[in-house]
């Protein structure tokens, strides 16, 4: 990430994390990326359903 | 509106402004009254970006694209999990980082001055046009549905926004989006059950979903590809990624929502709980307006929704015209209801053969209604030339008004106010901290005091609510409303997201090249809008690669100066 270290400030509130049960952040981003998907598929089990 | 709706209404509308004002006012420094003080957690966050996003337009609107078009605007949204996902991860660290109030602060200390004043001015004729939409849509309707005056609605609606905005900076806006917020959702839900309610008896969900795909409503995903096709699958996910991006990473009253967090914690799960729920709010939100059109079609449905202006028609020397096409329109519900009763009774009985043949029959009874109502719109614009002929939007307040119990109706209103007093109030807010901090404290005076910085800002709040006001009783009823503000911010939002991509990952980059490549991305993409039938999600992504590439191009080809050298 280009940021020039002046403006990199240390009092910045810090990041403390994610919820522990999922430990790290990536983990969120993908459980949050696969209920989407699961959510768009199903909408499209629906659109094809009702479609006949 | 009975007397028990007026007390629902009252008292929902009045506890929060009240509420907002008391409880928050008396910010005393620059940061509590633009962040907060960072003192957000996530839950107020997360509510507060979902209700910043979903003004009143969500709540009328919506229905009545659902209503007409079907689900296939909730693809519009499926790009915007992934958009918060960067935003939380690449965006949201940056910021907190720099401590900046607004997030075109970050473009001046990347590249110079002019490409900061440049993202902020972008932003500011983009949002200060889109208030005065948010303030009008509400206003128009509601007055043209229960004959409120327009000009005092919108002063109305105005005014409130603004004293607790003023009185209680960002934190206010912060909180009464949390309980506007949750107004919202309880009114949708119980609306949404006197729909279902509505039903014919005999007539499950279930059967309602099927007639409603027979017609073509349910098509929430449609994965053909056509670059003029406004919502499909392809566009959602790439132009809507786009347009989530820069609006929930570079426009101001978003990233005014989670710079109030205590941490980046707290922001980044804000965000993700936006991602989390905002497809199934909209898509439930289209069901919403789906089911009514079902409702419609075995209780008859007036030919045009904006009974106002369809009474002026009656009246008018076109009446008897009108009344023919009425006539014509009684006959085709009717033919439209049998052929429904047949294709669920062929639907029950298993009958595949017949079901078909009753599909067919429903199919043809909508294409008649759809070219009698095409008809009647001609003939009330003919009637009534100043009348507006675009009645989607009067769908479901008109439905709401003829079917909801005593103090639902009046809990619903109470919903759409909430809905856009919560998006106005972030608008405003953003408006006001954009124009102190970017132009007030950079520009005009940048040695003022704490003290006069704080009463310019409230000023400058003050009088963005006056501009959007002013521009609410001027409007005159655009396309879809939803659509208006959606097109409005493509116009804008490639370019400004281009310049924030190039800050953070072409490292290489500087400042002209920057800003010369956006003001080229913007004629071109005003010209794609003005010239061409291109789908406007696709604006935000040819808007966001045109100053891109040209920065990049730029900075190879010319003799310019590096990103930390120029200025």
């Amino acid at each position: 990430m280009n940021i020039p270290p002046d403006i990199a400030r240390e009092d910045a509130p810090p990041d403390d994390g994610p919820p522990p049960f999922l430990r790290r952040w990536r983990n969120v981003y993908l459980a949050l990326l696969i209920a989407q998907t699961i959510i768009i598929g199903l909408l499209a089990l629906l659109t094809a359903t009702a479609s006949g | 509106m009975g007397t028990l709706d007026w007390l629902v209404l009252w008292a929902t509308t009045a506890f929060i402004v009240i509420w907002g004002i008391v409880r928050y006012r008396g910010a005393k420094t620059m940061d509590g009254y633009l962040r907060g003080g960072s003192s957000l957690r996530w839950p107020t966050i997360g509510l507060s970006v979902m209700a910043t996003q979903a003004s009143a337009i969500t709540f009328l609107s919506v229905p009545g694209q659902g209503y007409e078009d079907g689900m296939r605007f909730v693809q519009f949204y499926f790009g915007l999990p992934l958009a918060m996902v960067i935003v939380a991860k690449v965006f949201v660290p940056i910021y907190y980082r720099m401590r900046v109030y607004t997030a075109y602060e970050y473009l001046e200390r990347r590249f110079d001055l002019k490409v900061r004043l440049l993202g902020a001015s972008l932003f500011l004729v983009s949002r200060g046009l889109a208030a005065g939409i948010t303030i009008y849509a509400p206003a128009i309707l509601l007055s043209s549905i229960l004959g409120w005056p327009l000009y005092w609605t919108n002063i109305g609606i105005g005014f409130a926004v603004v004293l607790y905005t003023v009185a209680g900076g960002s934190k206010a806006v912060s909180q009464t989006q949390k309980q506007q917020m949750i107004v919202v959702l309880a009114g949708l839900v119980a609306t949404g059950f006197v729909a279902c309610g509505k039903l014919p008896s005999g007539v499950g969900v279930d059967d309602a979903v099927s007639l409603a795909g027979a017609l073509g409503r349910v098509n929430a995903v449609d994965a053909s590809f056509a670059l003029n096709d406004r919502y499909n699958l392809w566009s959602g996910l790439t132009g809507g990624l786009f347009l989530a991006l820069a609006y929930f990473g570079t426009d101001q009253s978003q990233v005014g929502r989670y710079l109030g967090g205590r941490s980046v914690t707290e922001s980044r799960l804000g965000l993700l709980f936006n991602g989390m729920f905002k497809i199934p709010m909209q898509a439930g939100i289209l069901f919403l307006g789906v089911m009514v059109f079902v409702v419609h079609i075995f209780v008859a449905p007036p030919v045009f929704w904006n009974g106002p202006t369809l009474d002026a028609a009656r009246a008018s020397a076109d009446g008897p015209k009108i009344a023919l096409i009425e006539s014509r329109w009684d006959a085709d519900v009717t033919a439209r209801r049998d052929a429904a009763t047949a294709f669920l009774a062929a639907r029950d009985a298993g009958d595949g053969a017949a079901e078909a043949v009753a599909r067919d029959r429903l199919s043809a009874a909508q294409a008649q209604m759809d070219a009698t109502r095409a008809d009647a719109k001609v003939a009330i614009a003919a009637a009534v030339p100043e009348a507006e002929t675009k009645d989607a939007d009067y769908i479901f307040l008109s439905f709401a008004l003829a079917n909801l119990p005593a103090g639902l109706l009046g809990l619903l209103v109470a919903v759409i106010l909430a809905a856009a007093m919560s998006s106005i109030a972030s608008e405003l807010s953003a408006l006001g901290a954009t124009t102190t901090v970017d132009y007030y404290r950079r520009v005009i005076r940048p040695r003022a005091s704490e003290g006069r910085t704080l009463r310019a800002s409230k000023l400058f709040t003050v009088g963005w609510g006056v501009v959007a006001v002013a521009f609410a009783t001027f409007a005159s009823l655009l396309d879809n409303l939803i659509q208006a503000v959606n097109i409005l911010g493509s116009l804008f939002y490639g370019t400004v997201l281009g310049i924030f991509l190039t800050a953070f990952f072409l490292q290489r980059v500087g400042a002209t090249a920057v800003f010369w490549a956006a003001v080229v991305a913007e004629a071109l993409v005003i010209g794609c809008f003005a010239f061409t039938d291109i789908g406007y999600l696709w604006f935000n992504v040819i808007g966001c690669g045109a100053v891109m590439f040209g920065a990049l191009a730029l900075q190879r080809a010319l003799p310019l100066k590096g990103p930390h050298t120029a200025g």
